[in-house]
């Protein structure tokens, strides 16, 4: 079998086809296997969630061969544009993944919701590859439960591995 | 591979729970502090909630589901709502601080009070990095594991050494017991209440 090659996300990639890996290539971590190829353009301000292609540096400095489509040791850069994510709605549909404790910030994404927490590669720990929030209102203010948590993946933020 | 498409990607699925005193190390197993400048300190000061991480055990993917109590060890009506759905319990100490390993007895009490009868526990001596430092001897872990019949291990979370291991022990272990069990399979959703019953306390956690 050949090897698996890891590539950003575009929007001619079938989701439902791919594993989600952390972008480090030295970790590679699988986070999830989507099920579907539905994505959602959500902008989120005042939170920079982790760049898995520097977008002005597609280096062609020293790199390895296997590094080039993945992130190398070193900071990635943060970007305030509207990104495309990918909703999970149960968090066991993750493979690996690490979820902090409540964010502090009052930060909220485009439709007024508040971001509760980030997420992180469960391994290498980098991220936040995105965040969670409680979407509908009726469970009101009152009870948060973390079962109710929806999870958006930015989908900049990871390699996508093409299975089919 | 032409799988049929299940409902959940796993068979089984496990919440495990690390308990002991303050500071031996609890949240370093879930959270390791690399001296890493892509870890965003934001995290680190966050903290972590709870991971899920998925391992292979024969043949079979097991979704571990690992919450810390770090903080929370004063207030015991929280502690005790974690116990509750966890099916695998570790009790941390720090082999450089004796008292820690002495409160052992009184975490094991405390949590077979709360826990339910079927949760499987396992001891664990933190920090075998520090040898200059130790005061806790691997034998003296042991011992006091074999006499509360539960397994036992060391590890550093620092290193990472034996960390991955220990989970990797515990998720076989309980899988062990419940061979002929169906109630961790993953149609069950114990594992939904689970996270139900301990995240309303960790989202009331304030400090």
């Amino acid at each position: 079998m050949a090897k698996a090659t890891n590539v950003p996300y575009n929007n001619t990639i079938d989701l439902s086809k791919t594993l989600i890996r952390c972008p480090f290539a030295k970790c590679n971590t699988r986070l999830i296997k989507p099920k579907s190829n539905e994505t959602f353009n959500v902008s989120v301000n005042g939170l920079d969630f982790l760049q898995a292609v520097k977008p002005s540096n597609i280096s062609t400095k020293e790199s390895s061969s296997d590094h080039v489509s993945s992130l190398e040791d070193e900071q990635s850069e943060p970007s305030n544009n509207p990104g495309s994510f990918i909703k999970v709605s149960d968090v066991w549909d993750f493979d690996n993944i690490g979820v902090s404790k409540e964010f502090p910030d009052d930060i909220t994404i485009s439709n007024g919701v508040n971001v509760e927490r980030l997420i992180i590669c469960s391994d290498c720990e980098r991220g936040p590859l995105g965040f969670a929030c409680f979407e509908s209102s009726e469970t009101g203010a009152a009870v948060k439960d973390v079962k109710d948590l929806q999870y958006y993946l930015c989908l900049s933020s990871v390699m996508v591995e093409c299975t089919d | 591979m032409a799988t049929r498409t299940p409902s959940r990607s796993y068979d089984s699925i496990l919440k495990l729970l690390l308990v002991g005193d303050s500071g031996v190390g609890k949240s370093c197993l879930l959270l390791r502090f690399v001296e890493d400048k892509f870890n965003p300190s934001f995290i680190t000061t966050i903290g972590i909630d709870f991971k899920i991480r998925t391992i292979e055990i024969d043949g079979k993917r097991i979704k571990l589901q690992v919450w810390d109590t770090a903080g929370q060890e004063r207030f015991r009506t929280i502690t005790t709502a974690y116990y509750r759905g966890a099916t695998g319990i570790i009790l941390v100490y720090d082999v450089t601080d004796a008292r820690t390993f002495e409160n052992v007895r009184n975490w094991f009490e405390t949590v077979n009070q709360h826990a339910n009868d079927d949760t499987q526990l396992i001891l664990v001596g933190n920090k075998n990095d520090e040898v200059d430092l130790r005061a806790v001897t691997s034998e003296q872990g042991s011992d006091l594991a074999k006499e509360l019949g539960i397994p036992f291990l060391e590890a550093s979370a620092k290193t990472n050494d034996n960390v991955n291991k220990l989970f990797f022990e515990l998720a076989s272990i309980i899988l062990e017991k419940n061979k002929n069990n169906e109630a961790l399979t993953g149609n069950n959703n114990s594992g939904g209440v689970n996270v139900n019953a301990a995240s309303t306390k960790s989202s009331s956690n304030c400090c």
